[in-house]
């Protein structure tokens, strides 16, 4: 049998959903869980807290988050046909893209950010993306989905 | 539809795991040298720390960690895509896309130029390309 095709409209509409998922979660991580913790990276790793909280920083964040919404849904919406489709689907596909994103963290843990920091802000992502991962998969569905 | 082959993930992670450490080992001994001296100096990090087993340890644990994640995606990938070369670069690009924007996150932050950003960025992409390449070309269905 030859498995159909991606859904496009739906990857779309879940890549969107989980995108703004996923802001929401890193603002309130980012600026309230985290802000000590950001701050003290700024100080001690020479950066200035004007560029991290810069309008066009701020429009990097929102768009990665997008990017990663995108992601997480369209490697749902891949693996869908060996996995089948549901939460345990997406939060395997959370996963594909969380441990890359926090394998990255860790290789900065030792110079750019600290371990407590990575392991802090690491739990957190896993949340964000989780969270941005079941809501886009929830919104993605194909021909042929029984509701 | 067949289950994962989890004995071929292993084999086709840890295979991809050596050539990411291959590639990204000369690469920032050469090509990213200057970028990686000049991160060193900006975090105020002691050069021969940076320089050390235990600052490289988890670089090479994070690429064999990113082999299997992506012998893994493209067997998950498999039945969607087709087995083949084409289907390993695409299951390349999830965790390259994935740890690419974090970057471009941190740049944005100060931590390093966007000229570093780009180069480092391009150099991920050949890695993670030829590492996937070779450990799909290992994986096969039980």
């Amino acid at each position: 049998m030859v498995p159909q095709r991606v859904n496009l409209g739906k990857l779309v509409a879940g890549s969107v959903l989980a995108g703004i998922v996923m802001n929401i979660c890193d603002y309130v991580s980012n600026n309230f869980i985290l802000a000590t913790d950001w701050e003290h990276i700024a100080r001690i790793r020479n950066v200035d807290m004007a560029d991290m909280t810069s309008a066009t920083a701020l429009i990097t964040y929102i768009t990665v988050d997008l990017l990663l919404g995108f992601l997480v849904v369209w490697t749902y919406a891949a693996i869908r046909p060996r996995l089948g489709r549901g939460p345990g689907t997406a939060v395997i596909a959370g996963f594909m893209v969380f441990a890359a994103e926090a394998l990255l963290m860790a290789s900065y843990a030792v110079s750019f950010l600290t371990w407590d920091v990575f392991i802090r802000g690491g739990l957190l992502m896993l949340v964000t993306t989780l969270a941005g991962a079941l809501s886009g998969a929830w919104v993605y569905g194909e021909e042929g989905d029984m509701d | 539809m067949a289950s994962i082959n989890v004995g071929r993930v292993v084999v086709g992670g840890l295979v991809s795991g050596v050539v990411g450490n291959v590639i990204d080992g000369v690469a920032n001994n050469t090509l990213m040298a200057q970028d990686m001296a000049d991160l060193t100096r900006k975090f105020g990090m002691d050069p021969a720390m940076a320089q050390s087993l235990a600052a490289a340890v988890p670089w090479i644990a994070v690429d064999f960690i990113f082999g299997f994640v992506m012998i893994f995606t493209y067997a998950a990938m498999r039945p969607r895509f087709g087995a083949g070369p084409k289907t390993a670069m695409i299951a390349a690009f999830v965790p390259f896309l994935a740890a690419s924007v974090v970057v471009y996150g941190f740049t944005s932050m100060g931590m390093m130029s966007m000229a570093a950003y780009w180069k480092g960025t391009i150099e991920a992409l050949v890695s993670t390309q030829v590492a996937a390449l070779a450990g799909a070309a290992l994986y096969k269905e039980a």
